[in-house]
């Protein structure tokens, strides 16, 4: 015997007659939606931004032990040898390696909407720029020319820092560098301000690199690489491909943002979903008599229950749709944080992904299903007698 | 009962009224200018076809809606000229209703039901249940005292609703079709019992019906067509 | 029997409903006890800060050491007490994940200045007559499990030992502090130790000083103090930038940027979506009492009363789920103390939150249950009476 089922319209036409009630708890469920995509977007520019970037082709070279740049420190001679003296280093046209010793230090800066915070500097080469050139683009200005007290400034940085506009002019401890050009990168750089290192060097007087930064030969496995320079005598280092680095530096914060936003967004969720659930419950009190009606009609206990679950997840699409429109236009605003891994200031924007707006509908169709599950089989294991019955 | 009827309270005298509904941009004369006396401590039954306007005449007397004209006087007071607060002040001193569908609070108690309209009098506590008890007796459910209204038959919950209309010895007692939910022999038990309030405790008793039978008890039939009185039946 | 007898008898009948309403509210509040709990610890850091003692570190960067000679000058500086040397050490033990912060410290001189760090003479007489030693608070010595004599292992990342040999330090004190300002999940060991190592002990890693704690003579204004010294330094190798304890300490909060703003943002909504919840459930309530509200004027009772019943039915709802939920972000003040030692040391909710979180469910509930409230007395009798049960 077929399924009757009951039309489409029904549980529409319900949810009109109770629209402030179906109303309120979709307001409920679209709340959450916006709090736990707010937070997952916030996640989803950061890896975006961080740990999606990065180059399978670039190494980064570090001091052993260290776990990110602002710990390590490498002498000049030590960068010296390894950029003359790794096989695995490309070169370019004329035979120089693509490999650069770059210093990296926090620098406390004052933002602009009040306090401090610390912006990663990096001291750079002349390769730096060659290796990146590809990825990263000048939007205003121009890039620096070295053995000047120049720097170049990313992007957001811009408008969220004092002196790094166009034109300023930044103080490093005596050094009084000018901003000659702003850059953008589709990767973590876009958050830091670059500077020739020997200038940095100078003004700052602490000769110590951080990192050698090298573009591998095709076909170079830079796991071959590390192994064989964790032991080495003359240059031990620490070594990993550019993207893994990125990865490692921002995986607590992200996980720290998915956390918070399956808790957070949890907890709403429960509480929305009551919501909904008191909804559906009245839904099915007031129409106790209605479900007699049906049943004596002649459908099935099936139908009813389908029906009034059809009815709450059509609250639960009603939130996911208010809820995303709550958050949409969050998409693109940047923010920042202070990523305690590195203990510097991370730029990055909200990003309202097409994988986020499926998790967020499914999120909220989910709250609306649970929370009119018990409802809908309550309607659904009345006795037609009882129903007719029960005023 | 010794009393004649110059000293009797309940004395009801319309004048005049006249309401409208508007539905929507549409006007609906309900009532086109009623005028209508009716004697303290008598039992008149008001009938009419349906939407004659038989439930809002009853429900401009008790107070519970306001005419757009005219004057109702009960006693000494003219009700029309009262304001919300003063007219359910004179409502609980003054009006006990019966409604079709009983309209029993459904988580109190028969007994509680009946005492709820005394908490607004100056009573004390046991007074009251003193009294609540006393008008259970009155309908014969004093052994019911303890009992949900889902808990009571229809009659039951009928005779439970008179007896909160009795409970703080108003002059007047407007019942909107006391028997429509009611089978013949409970539909007989409360006419019976309405009567009974007339003539044994002198109370004014105004009851809406469809039930030609009612008017058996009733001293006086009053139909209402179409908004007008059309005429007026002694027993 | 009375008003209370109907409304407790109401709040009884729709049990599910009315529990799941009060579960709603418990839950936000629960979760707004939280979060303001994380706000306002994170604050106390700077309000129960020392008004005597100011931190120097590098203009340039808190990450750039300052040269050893910085001591003696600072020393010299006007209004000066005692100048203690303290290096962040960013070791790790067994994995980064059991992240918690070591300090290199003057043991002396810190004890003296941060009379918040509690141990006994006994506990202070054996740290300072070990160089390898170290102090651990109380929260790190229940989380990691150590005793007094243990060693802990840690594999230095600013400053590596030769082919990465862990640091190995004896625990030699567990202290407990007196004040917020002083967590209870920081190792402290012997600056001397981590400089000696460094000088001959084949140690990698920055040879200065990270900041300086300064603790002032009594009298002295802090605000010249700090302009003092960054005066006596401007010219020298490293400009200096001197701030307040509590100034230094909430630079740690302006770190977090939007964070305590994006905090406040979810708590908003977090409650404004529980406003909607109760709004909902006080509007079923009062469609299905509407009937109840017209008998109840019949019978002559005024036409506020039906919608006070409500407001306070709708208030009594919010106000014991608001107690639930804030009981239980009480009772688990332990817990979270426990399980984010050391991202948010000294987790505490506090009295006042407690307050104002009773006054919020009690704002809720009066706010959801105003709108049916007033509808209801905005009904009239009739009307009222023809409605449906
Ligand atoms: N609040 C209202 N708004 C609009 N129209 C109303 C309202 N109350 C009553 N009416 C209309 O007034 C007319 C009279 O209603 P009323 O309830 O007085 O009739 P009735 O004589 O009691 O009928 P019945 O015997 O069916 O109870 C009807 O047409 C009804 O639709
Ligand atoms: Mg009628």
């Amino acid at each position: 015997m077929a399924l009757k089922l009951l039309p489409l319209a029904y549980p529409l036409r319900s949810l009109r007659v109770r629209w402030t009630s179906s109303a309120y708890s979709a307001i409920g469920i679209a709340l959450s939606v916006a709090v736990f995509s707010a937070i997952l977007s916030l996640r989803a520019g950061f890896q975006e931004a961080f740990s999606e970037t990065g180059r399978e082709d670039v190494a980064i070279y570090l001091r052993p032990g260290a776990t990110s740049e602002g710990e390590s420190g490498i002498r000049k001679e030590q960068i010296e040898l390894l950029k003359k003296g790794r096989p695995e280093i490309a070169t370019d046209a004329d035979g120089v390696p693509l490999a650069a010793g770059e210093s990296y230090l926090a620098l406390n800066l004052a933002r602009l909407d009040g306090g401090t915070t610390n912006v990663p500097i990096r001291g750079i080469e002349p390769m730096s720029l060659k290796v990146h050139g590809a990825d990263l683009r000048v939007v205003e200005g121009r890039p620096i020319s070295f053995g000047a007290d120049e720097v170049m400034v990313g992007r957001p940085l811009a408008n969220r820092i004092r002196d790094c506009r166009l034109g300023d002019t930044l103080q490093i401890n005596y050094g009084k560098f000018r901003v000659v050009g702003i850059f953008d990168h589709g990767g973590a750089y876009t958050s830091e301000i670059w500077v020739d290192a020997d200038r940095l060097a100078g003004a700052v007087k602490r000769e110590v690199r951080q990192r050698v930064m090298a573009q591998m030969k095709p076909g170079v496995s830079i796991e071959t690489v590390a192994q064989e320079l964790e032991g080495d005598k003359q240059t031990p280092m620490k070594v990993l491909g550019e993207r893994a680095y990125f990865a490692s530096q921002t995986g607590a914060l992200g996980s720290t943002l998915l956390v918070l936003g399956l808790l957070i967004g949890g907890i709403m969720g429960i509480a929305a979903m009551l919501g909904a659930t008191n909804t559906m419950l009245a839904s099915v009190g007031s129409r106790t008599r209605e479900v007699g009606i049906l049943l004596s009609l002649g459908f099935g206990r099936l139908a009813i229950f389908l029906s009034f679950l059809l009815e709450s997840a059509l609250i639960g699409l009603a939130g996911a749709a208010v809820g995303l429109l709550l958050v949409v236009p969050l998409n693109g605003i940047e923010t920042g944080t202070t990523n305690f891994q590195t203990f510097t200031e991370a730029t990055f924007a909200f990003r309202i992904t097409p994988g986020l707006l499926l998790d967020a509908t499914i999120f909220a169709v989910v709250l609306g299903l649970i929370g009119g599950a018990a409802p809908a089989w309550k309607a659904a294991r009345m006795l037609p007698t009882q129903a007719l019955r029960r005023q | 009962m010794s009393s004649s009827s110059q000293d009797r309270r309940g004395r009801i005298s319309i004048a005049g009224v006249r309401k409208s509904y508007t539905r929507g941009t549409e006007e609906v004369t309900v009532l086109s200018g009623v005028d209508l006396e009716i004697e303290a401590g008598r039992v008149v039954a008001l009938m009419g076809p349906s939407g004659s306007g038989k439930s809002t005449l009853l429900n401009l007397i008790g107070g519970l809606d306001v005419a757009d004209e005219g004057r109702i006087t009960v006693d000494d007071t003219v009700i029309t000229a009262l304001r919300a607060d003063e007219l359910a002040a004179w409502r609980s001193r003054h009006v006990g209703f019966v409604f079709q569908s009983f309209n029993l609070i459904p988580v109190l108690t028969a007994q509680e039901n009946v005492e709820l309209p005394l908490l607004l009098q100056p009573l004390s506590k046991a007074q009251r249940k003193e009294q609540a008890r006393y008008a259970l007796e009155i309908v014969g459910l004093a052994d019911r005292a303890g009992h949900r209204p889902g808990q009571l038959s229809g009659g039951q919950e009928q005779r439970v609703a008179i007896a909160r209309a009795i409970a703080s010895d108003p002059t007047l007692i407007l019942a909107d079709e006391p028997t429509g939910d009611l089978d013949r022999t409970n539909a007989d038990a409360v006419l019976q019992m309405l009567r009974r309030l007339a003539d044994e405790l002198g109370k004014t008793v105004l009851m809406v019906t469809h039930d030609n039978a009612a008017s058996a008890f009733a001293h006086q039939t009053v139909h209402l067509d179409k908004g007008a009185l059309a005429g007026v039946a002694h027993a | 029997m009375s008003l209370f007898t109907l409304l407790r008898r109401n709040l009884l009948r729709h049990k599910l409903r009315n529990a799941l309403t009060a579960l709603a509210v418990a839950v936000a509040l629960f979760l707004f006890c939280f979060l303001y709990s994380v706000i306002t610890t994170l604050k106390s850091a700077v309000t129960s800060s020392s008004a005597d003692r100011v931190v120097v570190q590098s203009a340039v960067s808190l990450f750039m050491d300052l040269p050893k000679t910085y001591t003696a000058k600072l020393a010299d500086v006007e209004g000066v007490e005692s100048v203690a040397r303290w290096n962040w050490f960013g070791g790790v033990y067994r994995d980064p994940s059991n992240f918690f912060a070591q300090f290199a410290v003057d043991p002396e001189i810190f004890l003296a200045q941060f009379k918040e760090c509690v141990i006994t003479p006994e506990e202070r007489a054996a740290w300072l007559a070990d160089r390898r030693g170290c102090l651990i608070g109380r929260a790190l010595a229940r989380k990691f499990g150590w005793k007094i004599g243990d060693t802990i292992p840690l594999i230095g990342t600013i400053y590596t030992r030769p082919e990465g040999a862990a640091w190995e330090f004896t625990v030699r004190g567990i202290y407990s502090s007196s004040k917020t300002n002083l967590d209870e999940s920081t190792l402290w060991f012997q600056y001397e130790f981590l400089d000696e190592s460094i000088v001959n002990g084949g140690v990698q890693g920055p040879k200065g000083v990270g900041v300086f704690y300064v603790k002032t003579k009594p009298g002295t204004s802090l605000a010249e103090i700090t302009q003092r010294i960054d005066a006596r330094f401007e010219g020298d190798e490293q400009r200096t930038l001197t701030q307040t304890e509590a100034a230094f300490q909430a630079g740690f909060i302006t770190m977090l940027g939007s964070v305590p703003a994006f905090l406040s943002g979810i708590g908003g909504a977090v409650l404004f979506a529980i406003l909607f919840s109760v709004v909902n459930t006080m509007m079923i309530t009062s469609r299905e009492r509407t009937k109840e509200l017209g008998v109840l004027q019949a019978l002559g009772f005024r036409r506020a009363i039906g919608a006070r019943l409500l407001l306070f039915e709708s208030m009594l709802l919010c106000g014991l789920g608001g107690l639930a939920g804030l009981a239980l972000g009480a009772s688990t003040e332990g817990t979270f103390r426990e399980m984010f030692g050391t991202q948010i040391p000294g987790y505490t909710v506090e009295p006042l939150t407690l307050v104002i979180g009773v006054a919020i469910a009690l704002a809720v509930g009066a706010a959801g249950g105003l709108f049916p409230a007033l509808q209801a007395r905005g009904l009239r009798v009739a009307d009222a009476l023809r409605a449906e049960a």
